[in-house]
């Protein structure tokens, strides 16, 4: 019977200490200001031009992440799983250089290497989606996979070759249409790491590109109202990704595309 | 399939590699130790001073926070294990799959606006237990404040990784070590945790890595009141101090050396987590 009891208030303070600080905040959005609730600080942020600005550089970024990690990254695992295991495993281990490698460090390497020549990107936006793309690497890869190994992708290629497709016919009349859900899954994942991604952008662009959260950070120290009802929203945006990435996720998986995504984050 | 195909479809992700990870960090790991010849002037002035101090607070709040995630994501997953309540295993694994992602500006913004000066939990520890913070010489920005936040997302991330150890411990051992006359106490201290530890430890690297490498959180609570590697890697790049990119190779170097170490110790332990379960059927634990 204490047992019991013990194992509940474990729990108890568990969900006490992650969730207190979300109601700190929200209440602070809400009632911070005046002591009375109000959405006021809500109606300041969406009127405010600049928020429409970073929201529009984030969405255009985000977008070019993602298309650039359908167009790079789906084609040759899709080729290792079906014809080349070995290759496979590396292209799986390299994925995870964005673990090794954090976003600090990445952007140090940046700064220099792309700082002069033909590649003179840094202090303009245009590197970022290739950074972007490079952290949702790991996430992208193992999704799609997931996908690739759950979906039998092998066999049914087989059959298409056996009825005389042609790899390329293959590829994109069934493989892609069969493996869309994988594509969708890991194009959320990318899609919210890049909406949320601060250090790259911050230290290669000189912070002179305002992205979302670039905007919140402004925000919140020149009015904290504002900068908290803005992580609000940003909280809104994640949990929706989220959200959508596991659900759409097979349960099996889920843990393991969380653990792995919460590695972006810090 | 032909030549060309095979470029097609290889050809971009490995452009992309070389140019975007590969290229960029062999020219970090190169600078660092060559400067009109060998060098190692820059690791030397990395482990001095400042930075040595930065080395040994970050390594003070990663090893603190890992360790205080293990222990508060471990007992809650011991605590969900032992109760058995499926439907609030779930949605505590759901959320906490949620929760560690927040680590970054949202979170941070909520630990100010809750613990920060005037913040919510400030302010009611103050009115109904008279309890003033910064009077007890708790402060945010701090490595212990800091420790604090981290564990916001390194206690769900700790129970989502060791959970599936948990539940892989098949339910007849309890019985066999109770008939045994071994209390509850004594089965979880005895059989439980050395049973579970290789896993324990593979979490506990996971999460020190995590923290190593936290940049945006400890940024934007502490900025440049706390020196942590990162942040000082940051620095080097914002030039807020002269321009040193040796000296800011040289801390991306070591910064790496501890992040491959420590997954590779998390990595050892997933491994060996699939050896015992490939070698052991039935009869063993299987963790």
């Amino acid at each position: 019977m204490f047992e019991k009891w013990l194992y509940r208030v474990i729990i108890a303070l568990f969900l006490l200490q992650v969730l207190l600080p979300f109601v700190g905040l929200i209440q602070f959005t809400l009632v911070g200001g005046s002591g009375a609730l109000s959405f006021a600080s809500f109606a300041t942020l969406f009127s405010d031009p600049s928020f429409a600005l970073s929201l529009f550089n984030s969405l255009w970024l985000a977008g070019a992440a993602v298309l650039l990690s359908i167009v790079i990254f789906t084609p040759p695992v899709w080729h290792a799983y079906l014809y080349a295991p070995k290759l496979l495993r590396v292209i799986e281990a390299v994925s995870f250089v964005p673990f090794v490698v954090p976003a600090v460090v990445l952007a140090l390497a940046y700064v220099q290497f792309f700082s002069s020549g033909l590649l003179n990107l840094v202090g303009t936006p245009y590197l970022l989606p290739f950074a972007f793309a490079l952290l949702g690497m790991p996430f992208y890869v193992q999704v799609f996979l997931n996908r690739l190994r759950h979906a039998d992708a092998r066999a049914v290629h087989e059959a298409a070759q056996t009825l005389g497709a042609s790899d390329v016919q293959a590829f994109i009349r069934i493989q892609l249409p069969l493996l869309r859900s994988g594509i969708i899954n890991g194009s959320l994942l990318v899609f919210t790491i890049s909406i949320g991604e601060f250090t790259i952008t911050q230290l290669t662009t000189g912070g002179s590109y305002v992205t979302l959260p670039l905007y919140l950070l402004i925000t919140f120290t020149n009015n904290p109202l504002e900068g908290s009802a803005m992580a609000v929203v940003t909280l809104f945006l994640a949990v929706a990704g989220v959200v959508a990435a596991l659900a759409a996720a097979s349960g099996k998986r889920r843990r393991m595309d969380a653990v792995t995504a919460s590695k972006e984050a810090s | 399939m032909r030549k060309t195909s095979l470029i097609l479809v290889y050809g971009p992700l490995l452009a992309f590699l070389a140019l975007f990870a590969l290229v960029p960090i062999v020219g970090v790991i190169f600078s660092s130790v060559w400067a009109r010849g060998m060098t190692a002037e820059f690791y030397a002035q990395s482990l001095s001073g400042q930075y040595l101090n930065a080395f040994l607070t970050t390594l003070k709040v990663a090893f603190w926070s890992g360790l205080a995630g293990l222990a508060g994501g471990g007992l809650v997953a011991l605590s969900l294990w032992r109760t058995r309540w499926r439907w609030l295993t779930t949605t505590i694994s759901a959320l906490s799959g949620v929760l560690a992602n927040f680590a970054g500006l949202p979170l941070a913004v909520a630990f100010m606006v809750t613990l920060g000066a005037s913040g919510l939990m400030t302010n009611a520890l103050q009115t109904f237990l008279h309890i003033n913070l910064s009077q007890m010489g708790f402060n945010l920005s701090s490595s212990a404040g800091l420790i604090l936040v981290y564990s916001a997302f390194q206690v769900p991330l700790a129970l989502l990784v060791s959970l599936p150890a948990f539940s892989s411990i098949p339910d007849d051992l309890e019985g066999a070590a109770l008939s045994l006359g071994c209390g509850v106490p004594g089965y979880l201290w005895r059989v439980l945790l050395p049973i579970l530890a290789p896993s324990l430890l593979g979490t506990f690297a996971l999460l020190f890595a995590n923290a190593f490498s936290a940049y945006v959180t400890a940024y934007a609570i502490a900025g440049g009141s706390i020196n942590l590697i990162p942040i000082q890697i940051g620095y080097l790049i914002d030039g807020n101090v002269s321009l040193n990119v040796g000296l800011g190779n040289a801390l991306a170097v070591e910064e790496m050396v501890v992040l491959g170490a420590s997954l590779w110790v998390f990595a050892m332990s997933v491994r060996l987590r699939a050896k015992r379960r490939a070698n052991v059927k039935g009869g063993l634990p299987i963790v």
